[in-house]
């Protein structure tokens, strides 16, 4: 991951992980701040693949550097890594036409992706993340 | 077949006794020359008695040491197994749990079994059901046997007769024979019941028997629904017809074994409905444990169950709810309808007994549950339950707090909000094990009541269509719910309590 390209990763009880861009993400300091998203990067277009039925048929399994879209700003673009690895399970067709939900609200409407790690995976990449705590200590956010 | 049967044994002649010499007489009644050849193939006195139609106690009164051979009232039949029903009819089995094989002499001994069985189990019963398993062998030995018959005796005028009524199949003539005994032993009357006493008889030769004719296997399983257990002129199936066999070839005398003869008693699954309130917000509806630790100090299923399982002895509950509600939501108003499956009671649940044990639930000092309606009730109980689950509307409260300040503009925008459309994508904490999809619900209506001494604090109430996810309307769930509260009133929205007050379904009110 590049420095500053910072993104959280929020766990549910259930095991699913809500990705998104923290608020120290470099993208934000850009002027105007995200204009666009793109979800076509790597080999597919991840906002195109359908998820079915219970065992979340179809989804694409992906390691925690694989590119999972591509934000852009007036002037730059960036990629965003899944962080986690896992199947993806969805990811926020809201942002391509509302681009502006990840300046707005980046933890909660602007979030990016779902993934579903295997408990194992979890625990692997666990150790690699940066709980709350110490992020607002690396970041000096209140 | 089978209630005509019982009725045909408890109603139509009334338990006497037959001498020996009755049985001679009938015997010599019969005629001769299929008599004579029946004997001298192995098939005992009451295969013959059936082959014969004949019905009745006399079955049960037969005693196998009295019996005479018919034509040199020498040694009988009786101490040789049945080339037919290989013991069955002769009490003649093999006992599982002594492990060995036993010869009883009456219809009466094999009753002095069963009986002591029923009574060691505690059942509380007013009559009884019998119940006879048979191997597909013994019942295609029936069928060739019949075909036989048809084939050697087809043109006498005797048989001519008999083909209307056909011959009485294995499993009558062992309730002639043991219904009877076991009514007097039991001091009530059988007939279909929920009280059920299963005699199974296998065989280890079961499973060639059954490969040789897969068609008569057909038709023996239908027979069991209830059709005529007699073998009549229709119920042959035509690969047996075609055969042209050699009665003793099919029957090689030396290797027949007796059954396995195993018997139990159980009874039919009684049903409660009723509705449940739920006052704590950490008890959940089912029994809930991750990693051997429960969730919740307790759970819905389990106060009502155990306590019904214990008050009517039974082995297990099994508990169906209309529709359910997280642990940490009340289920208040009248109560969600829900039905008890309580399986193999020893006792009999009556109207009584379900006020009872509603009154013992409802006494519990520490008030998580409330019973209310509690009653038995038959099958028609399923499709009250299930009619319109779907579309039944139900009725919530729920705490919200709001990042800002609400006016009287924003109640009054809420409540003019009728039959909104939502558009609820499967919720993230459920994501994990349901599938991913977009669900229109739609919310009737909604009203807003102030929380003293709050401004950002208020009580919602709406009313919903079934299924809809109230938690996430309120605080939109990441914006994968539209509309949502927050979203209407422009601000954001979270839901700190949850009740559910009513739900409209007409079963179990009263």
């Amino acid at each position: 991951m590049k420095p500053r390209h910072d993104q959280y990763v929020y766990r549910h009880a259930n095991g699913l992980c809500v990705i998104g861009l923290a608020p120290s993400h470099v993208a934000f300091k850009d002027e105007g701040g995200i204009t666009a998203i793109d979800f076509n990067v790597g080999k597919s277009d991840r906002s195109g693949v359908k998820v079915t039925g219970k065992r979340k048929k179809n989804a694409q399994h992906f390691e925690s550097n694989t590119a999972l879209c591509k934000v852009s700003t007036k002037n730059d673009s960036y990629i965003v890594r899944c962080c986690v690895k896992g199947s993806l399970l969805e990811v926020n067709q809201q942002l391509i036409k509302q681009p502006e939900l990840l300046n707005a609200s980046a933890d909660r409407e602007g979030y990016i992706a779902i993934i579903m790690p295997k408990p194992a995976d979890w625990l692997k990449i666990k150790a690699s993340l940066v709980s709350f705590e110490e992020y607002k200590k690396l970041r000096e956010v209140s | 077949m089978e209630q005509k049967a019982e009725e045909e044994i408890s109603n139509a002649f009334p338990p006497s006794s037959f001498s020996s010499s009755d049985l001679k007489q009938l015997l010599h009644s019969l005629p001769s020359n299929a008599l004579n050849h029946f004997f001298s193939l192995g098939v005992c006195v009451r295969c013959i008695l059936r082959l014969f139609g004949i019905k009745g106690p006399i079955y049960a009164s037969i005693d196998n040491g009295s019996v005479e051979n018919p034509v040199d009232s020498t040694t009988s039949n009786e101490t040789k197994l049945c080339n037919i029903c290989l013991g069955i009819l002769q009490f003649r089995f093999y006992d599982d749990k002594e492990k060995r094989i036993f010869q009883k002499d009456t219809a009466y001994d094999v009753a002095l079994l069963i009986a002591d069985m029923v009574r060691q189990d505690g059942y509380q019963f007013d009559s009884f059901s019998l119940e006879v398993s048979i191997p597909p062998l013994i019942l295609q030995n029936e069928a060739s046997l019949w075909s036989y018959m048809q084939s050697k005796y087809g043109s006498e005028p005797w048989f001519r007769e008999k083909i209307h009524t056909g011959c009485v199949s294995i499993k009558d003539a062992l309730k002639f024979s043991l219904i009877n005994p076991l009514e007097k032993l039991l001091d009530c009357k059988s007939s279909l019941c929920p009280f059920r006493i299963r005699l199974t008889y296998t065989h280890t030769k079961a499973s060639e028997g059954v490969a040789k004719c897969s068609d008569n296997g057909g038709s023996c399983k239908r027979r069991k629904t209830g059709e005529s257990d007699s073998i009549g002129e229709g119920t042959l199936s035509s690969s047996v017809e075609d055969e042209s066999f050699d009665f003793s070839k099919l029957f090689p005398k030396s290797e027949n074994e007796p059954c396995n003869f195993s018997y139990n008693c159980s009874r039919t699954p009684f049903y409660f409905g009723g509705r449940y309130l739920k006052y704590s917000r950490n008890v959940s509806q089912t029994r809930w444990i991750i990693d051997d630790e429960r969730m919740g100090e307790a759970s819905v299923e389990e106060i009502i169950g155990i306590k019904v399982l214990q008050a009517c002895g039974g082995d297990n509950y099994k508990f169906h709810a209309a529709g359910r509600e997280d642990i940490d939501v009340r289920m208040l108003g009248p109560g969600r309808p829900f039905i008890l499956e309580v399986q193999n009671t020893r006792l009999v649940p009556t109207e009584q007994f379900a006020n009872d044990i509603e009154k013992m639930i409802n006494k519990e000092e520490n008030k998580l549950v409330r019973v209310n309606n509690l009653k038995l009730v038959g099958s028609d109980g399923w499709n009250l339950m299930r009619e319109g689950e779907g579309e039944k509307q139900k009725q919530y409260a729920a705490l919200v707090w709001t990042s800002r300040p609400l006016k009287d503009e924003d109640f009054q925008q809420v409540s003019s909000l009728k039959d909104l459309k939502v558009a609820q994508r499967t919720p993230i904490r459920v994501l994990h094990r349901r599938s991913p999809l977009e669900r229109e619900k739609i919310i009737h209506w909604m009203k807003m009541e102030t929380v003293a001494g709050s401004s950002q604090y208020f009580l919602l109430h709406l009313c919903t269509q079934a299924g809809t996810y109230i938690k996430e309307f309120v605080h939109g769930d990441l914006g994968r719910t539209h509309p949502s509260i927050g979203s209407i009133l422009g601000c954001r929205a979270e839901i700190l309590q949850l009740d559910v007050t009513d739900i409209k379904m007409e079963c179990f009110l009263t």
